[in-house]
């Protein structure tokens, strides 16, 4: 039984010319990149966008890659910083952590929803997923990479250039807003989700 | 201070200190406050835990592939320097340097009549037995001093190559 190749293997194979195998290295981990692209851009076209540009930047910098941290925090890094630029040419205010205005603005222009009415024919999957979508992008990729991103604090705090204390504030914070949107959306349902 | 919802996410995280971790449990087994909150922010846990990832188009991986066939391939930066170069400007200066030295030797004429100062000194009187013992023992202290430092470097090799 064949083994499967680690990121290491196969960049190296790319620095040594074999350039097909980055495909494999970019299925591997599109899924996850495109996820927290989606949490800054909140559309699915301008999230493909940022995620192709994240994989071409990383193409570019291959042999910059020191080895020292997993291939995955790094691509974390690019990715995150390729979303931002993003989000500052689209001139989407991303500094204010407080600013549940934005955040109420962007779930109501991004969505149709209507509490009152679709609660019972919503999983609470998707009730989840609406409520991220409301979260500010920094809080939402927070989340994200944490729970998917199979990240610690120390590496989150280094794809995102943050301290690890910074980062499991942010985290608690995060977690502590994702609870009120919930409320806010599933209002008396909310017992049988949480 | 950390307020009860820290405490709490710490606990569930597992990034509290053992004795946070029993103090915790304790209060969440007879406050009720505790138990509560807790209770509601596991139910927040487990679902977060079921986040999926999204899927990107069918055409992403071709599309970067595409893009990135149009880039220059990368190089890794180690080789990017070739040591040759480096080896070959140092035997160039080198060679300079000693080209030049025996141009100089061989054009003066300057008179090397020198004599070596004589120096009194008793060599058997310092070179003993015990002065060869020690000698051999700073010796053998060197010599496995560089083994385990190369059996190291050899292990980390191996550890690197393992990974």
């Amino acid at each position: 039984m064949q083994q499967k190749e680690t990121d290491l293997d196969l960049i190296t194979a790319v620095l040594n010319g074999d350039t097909a195998q980055y495909a494999v290295l970019v299925k591997r981990h599109q899924r996850f990149v495109f996820t927290l692209a989606i949490r800054f851009a909140k559309n699915r076209e301008d999230a493909e966008e940022v995620a192709q540009d994240v994989f071409v930047k990383a193409y570019r910098a291959l042999g910059t890659f020191k080895q020292t941290s997993k291939f995955s925090t790094w691509l974390y890094t690019i990715t995150y910083t390729t979303a931002m630029t993003f989000l500052r040419k689209k001139r989407l205010d991303t500094q204010s952590i407080n600013d549940d205005e934005n955040v109420l603005q962007i779930a109501n222009n991004g969505n149709d929803f209507d509490a009152s009415n679709s609660a019972e024919k919503k999983s609470s999957y998707a009730y989840l997923s609406q409520a991220i979508d409301m979260l500010l992008p920094d809080d939402a990729a927070i989340i994200t990479l944490f729970y998917k991103g199979e990240q610690s604090l120390d590496e989150i705090g280094e794809a995102l250039s943050m301290e690890p204390n910074t980062v499991k504030v942010k985290l608690h914070r995060a977690r502590q807003r994702l609870k009120e949107k919930l409320q806010y959306l599933l209002k008396d349902e909310v017992k049988e989700l949480i | 201070m950390n307020t009860i919802e820290e405490q709490l996410w710490n606990y569930i995280d597992g990034i509290c200190t053992a004795e946070e971790k029993i103090e915790i449990e304790k209060k969440i087994a007879v406050n009720i406050q505790y138990h509560t909150t807790y209770q509601e922010l596991l139910a927040v846990h487990n679902e977060l835990n079921k986040i999926d990832f999204e899927e990107p188009s069918m055409s992403f991986t071709r599309n970067v592939m595409e893009k990135v066939n149009l880039e220059l391939k990368p190089v890794a930066l180690k080789t990017k320097i070739d040591n040759r170069i480096i080896y070959s400007i140092g035997a160039f200066f080198a060679l300079s340097i000693l080209g030049i030295f025996i141009y100089a030797l061989a054009t003066s004429s300057a008179n090397f009549d020198f004599k070596m100062p004589t120096i009194n000194f008793d060599a058997g009187k310092y070179i003993n037995a015990t002065t060869i013992q020690i000698f051999v023992l700073v010796d053998v202290a060197l010599g496995l001093l560089y083994l385990d430092s190369f059996l190291r470097k050899k292990n980390i090799n191996a550890q690197k190559k393992g990974n």
